[in-house]
């Protein structure tokens, strides 16, 4: 068959050994991107922004038919808790200010709390599902940078994986994978706080994976907050990630492995919030090292 | 000039790829069904199919193409989808040698095309380490529906562009011959 033939054979091997160069290229710990990657992202994503705010009308309508159904029924609910959040909200103002001013007397400036917001709105979501990492259209020029978290309103969905000059992209929780573990936290009274890892995302059982490292014999429950930590080094901390869904004893008794279900919905995201910790993180602290 | 109308389209196509996912409804995302839209690939194989002549490359050379370019914009591990898809289309114009191209070979020729994609990318990407999943499973949660989904798009882009391409193939490549 003509496939056989030396001239194909020979362009089929130079087509393998090219893939392998690039993947191997593209696998090699690369901190930004290559000049010709830049310009491509950021013209395809100019085109893209142009095309998704009707596109992302048009789906929005579309799906929210199907939310009207069940309109009455949320109302109710969200009436009773705007209620609760009214007391809330004061309760919160009042921390708020005495957190500051106790602050200001002990000298701290910069908390591990805070963070700068920077508003941005997916573009376009990578039709490879099997990496599950959107576009977003805030870049360099913008103040984002490479492993920043991100997160919606409900919770933290990702983090930041590659920037160009106008667009970004975001690998989202679901897709991560053992080099990317956050560090996180249940949050308990006194100094009893609950740490561990999120290692990854269990596609069979469609959780999180968190890892409590210490066996102190503190119980977690199910329908508990687990929150950032920023203990890490990359992410402030207190961004929620999800709620225990099932916790499962280890086999050998050292750690617990909890089943976490994401906060935020990782499949229905248009406006993302970019954080940019206001304390240094550990990649300011090396590269202000190396100058 | 009709090529560069086939270069825009592919480039349109490109660009609402980003977009394809968010068609589908909220229901079939949260499930472990993955259904991933190929849809530049199809419209190359149609090109590939009607478009080129038995002596001209003009679909290997746009998968090429845009196959880094899906690789840059919506992969971050370069060169897959640049391979994968310029192999494909290249079994795709042999195939279309072998048989007359009617209808239904044409829509056999693109579940074929489309599985070996797929396949491809399951054996690329487990080697890379990306993925680790069972065969059996992604062939019955991944390649099964994928190959469903695209086949419904072939459809609308042979229906569409068969016909004008066979037209434009016959415009631009007679006066080379």
């Amino acid at each position: 068959m003509s496939f056989f033939r030396r001239k194909s054979l020979f362009i089929l091997l130079i087509g393998i050994i090219l893939l392998v160069v690039l993947v191997g290229y593209s696998l090699t710990k690369r901190d930004h991107l290559s000049g010709p990657e830049k310009v491509i992202v950021d013209s395809v994503g100019w085109m893209q922004n142009i095309i998704s705010q009707p596109a992302n009308f048009f789906i929005d309508t579309y799906h929210s038919i199907g939310d009207i159904r069940i309109t009455y029924e949320e109302n109710k609910i969200l009436k009773e808790k705007l209620a609760e959040y009214k007391t809330l909200v004061y309760e919160v103002n009042e921390l708020d200010k005495e957190n500051e001013e106790l602050r200001k007397t002990l000298d701290i400036v910069d908390s591990p709390r805070d963070f700068e917001p920077i508003l941005a709105t997916v573009i376009s979501r990578s039709p490879e599902r099997w990496l599950e990492q959107v576009t977003i259209n805030r870049g360099t020029k913008h103040g984002v940078e490479k492993n920043m978290a991100v997160m919606t309103v409900d919770g933290m969905i990702g983090k930041v994986t590659s920037v160009s000059n106008m667009h970004a992209t975001v690998q989202l929780i679901t897709g991560f994978d053992q080099l990317n573990r956050i560090s996180a936290t249940i949050s308990r009274k006194g100094k009893d706080n609950i740490f561990g890892l999120i290692e990854g995302y269990d596609k069979e059982k469609e959780a999180l994976v968190f890892r409590i490292m210490e066996q102190s014999g503190k119980k977690v429950k199910e329908e508990e907050l687990v929150v950032s930590s920023s203990l890490g080094g990359q992410y402030p901390s207190g961004l929620p990630i999800g709620t225990i869904k099932e916790i499962e004893a280890d086999p050998y008794g050292l750690t617990t492995k909890v089943y976490l279900e994401p906060s935020a919905n990782i499949y229905d995201i248009n406006q993302v919030i970019v954080i940019d910790r206001a304390l240094d993180t550990d990649d300011d602290i090396e590269n202000s090292g190396d100058k | 000039m009709k090529r560069l109308v086939l270069v825009l389209i592919l480039f349109g196509l490109l660009v609402i790829e980003g977009i394809a996912i968010d068609l589908l409804p909220l229901r079939l995302l949260e499930t472990e069904i993955l259904i991933v839209p190929h849809w530049l690939f199809m419209f190359l194989i149609v090109v590939a199919i009607f478009f080129d002549k038995s002596y001209t490359f003009y679909a290997v050379v746009f998968s090429i193409v845009f196959g880094i370019l899906i690789d840059i914009v919506y992969a971050d591990i370069l060169g897959v989808y640049m391979f994968v898809y310029a192999v494909s289309v290249y079994i795709a114009q042999i195939l279309k040698r072998l048989f007359i191209t009617n209808f239904l070979v044409s829509c056999i020729i693109a579940m074929i095309t489309i599985s070996l994609v797929e396949i491809q990318i399951y054996i690329v990407y487990s080697f890379v380490g990306t993925i680790d999943l069972p065969f059996m499973f992604f062939l019955t949660h991944r390649l099964l529906p994928t190959v469903v989904a695209n086949l419904l798009f072939f459809l609308l882009v042979y229906f569409i562009f068969s016909k004008r391409l066979v037209r434009w193939s016959d415009e631009e490549l007679q006066r080379v011959s």
